[in-house]
């Protein structure tokens, strides 16, 4: 069984940025072919409403970059302390190197540094918290975790109608060594379902050639979802996993504060929070009615968003989960002890 | 849940204006698309607590059909 627990990392702090550009599913003409009863029955059953865009030029890095800027200088942290940098998107600046290398220049981090790039997204920042605390129970001191997607960047998604869903985000998390904190970790992987959630072109599998591109100049990615799919592996895997994670740590689900699940939809989350016979007001779900589903960024700012008060003030015990594509799925019980939380910042 | 007490949960369900009966065919249903689909099954393990997915529910041709999943 895939679970871990690491006695020796903790969250310090956790900024998250958002570009300002807002739309709202009411305000498009196009979707689903100006289909107005849809649009309600969209907005009504899966919870979305509005998601941040960003700019043509600003890209996931940006984002992230502006976030790890204000978490370093909120905390006071000397860069020269950082001795890790991950980046965890599926929207990178460049096919290489990894972006890591470039926000490792862009923030002005020192040479004794371990940089990497983890391709992951709904799953992302808890395959990215487990890949800190490895880092920190091998020796290192001090990861600065960024994650974060611009999903808007694939045009195609307007075709398949999944462009909607989907919100710009970036984050940045702090977490350091301590000796008196334990991270509980679960992690799964449906290697079958690799093309559930796809952005098929921009690799080496498909050369890119004339054809790949609309007559209005924008790159053919065929970012494509199956939604049916995503929600039958979402009812069928999640809960029982969280329980698991669960069973595991010895943890009873009442010791548990917040639950914080990826911001999939609210349908998603209302029938996983029934399964585990929790409430749904243990599982904030605002975040995507006002951002969208940031992906790899959407539990730092799902905490950001509904929780900055609480995570700033008081000690709290998390269950983290995060689940799409791949198709992977992580969970992960942390404790935080009043730390620096951003709020959600406009950019 | 009776027969008609079964109608009228799935209508609120598939969120339709239509009055549906068990011979109603689910793609003449306006609703009948993955929203409804996925609230389809989520009904179904709520209620009924029956497991069911994408794949069958789209070989379902009939209200009856998923009546007779739901052991109505």
């Amino acid at each position: 069984m895939t679970e871990f627990v690491f006695k020796n990392a903790k969250i310090s702090g956790i900024s998250t940025i958002v570009p300002k550009n807002e739309k709202s599913l009411l305000d498009d003409p196009e979707l689903y072919n100006g289909d107005s009863r849809r649009i309600d029955r969209v907005i009504k059953s899966s919870g979305f409403l509005k998601r941040r865009i960003a700019d043509t030029d600003v890209t996931t890095s940006d984002l992230c970059y502006e976030a790890a800027k204000d978490l370093l200088s909120k905390l006071n942290i000397d860069k020269n302390t950082i001795d890790g940098l991950l980046f965890i998107s599926y929207t990178p600046d460049y096919i290489m190197p990894a972006t890591s290398y470039a926000l490792h220049s862009r923030l002005k981090l020192n040479e004794n540094c371990v940089v990497m790039d983890i391709p992951q997204a709904c799953s992302g920042y808890i395959i990215g918290l487990m890949q800190a605390a490895m880092l920190i129970n091998s020796g290192l001191k001090r990861i600065l975790l960024l994650t974060g997607d611009t999903f808007s960047k694939f045009s195609d998604m307007f075709i398949d109608h999944t462009a909607p869903v989907f919100g710009d985000a970036g984050s940045a998390t702090l977490i350091e060594k301590t000796n008196t904190n334990n991270m509980y970790f679960n992690v799964f992987s449906s290697g079958k379902h690799y093309d559930a959630l796809i952005c098929q072109n921009g690799g080496f599998r498909n050369i890119p050639k004339q054809t790949d591109f609309y007559t209005n100049g924008s790159y053919k990615y065929q970012a494509k979802m199956d939604g049916g799919r995503i929600f039958d592996f979402t009812m069928e895997k999640i809960a029982p996993s969280i329980e698991s994670l669960l069973n595991f740590s010895k943890i009873a689900k009442e010791e548990i504060n917040w639950f914080i699940l990826h911001q999939a939809n609210k349908f998603i989350l209302e029938n996983i929070a029934r399964k585990l016979n929790i409430s749904t007001e243990l599982v904030p779900m605002q975040t995507l009615t006002k951002y969208g589903n940031q992906c790899g960024a959407s539990i730092p700012c799902a905490i950001s968003d509904t929780l900055k008060q609480e995570i700033s003030t008081q000690k709290n015990r998390l269950l983290l989960s995060g689940f799409g594509v791949g198709l992977s799925w992580a969970n992960a019980i942390v404790e935080t002890d009043k730390i620096y939380c951003s709020g959600i910042i406009e950019r | 849940m009776d027969k008609s007490e079964f109608l009228s949960s799935l209508a609120e369900v598939l969120q339709t204006e239509t009055n549906i009966d068990f011979d109603t065919v689910l793609n003449d249903l306006y609703e009948w698309d993955s929203l409804s689909k996925i609230a389809t099954i989520a009904f179904l393990d709520k209620n009924f607590n029956v497991q069911s997915n994408i794949t069958e529910i789209n070989s379902f041709i009939t209200v009856n059909d998923i009546a007779k999943k739901a052991g109505i």
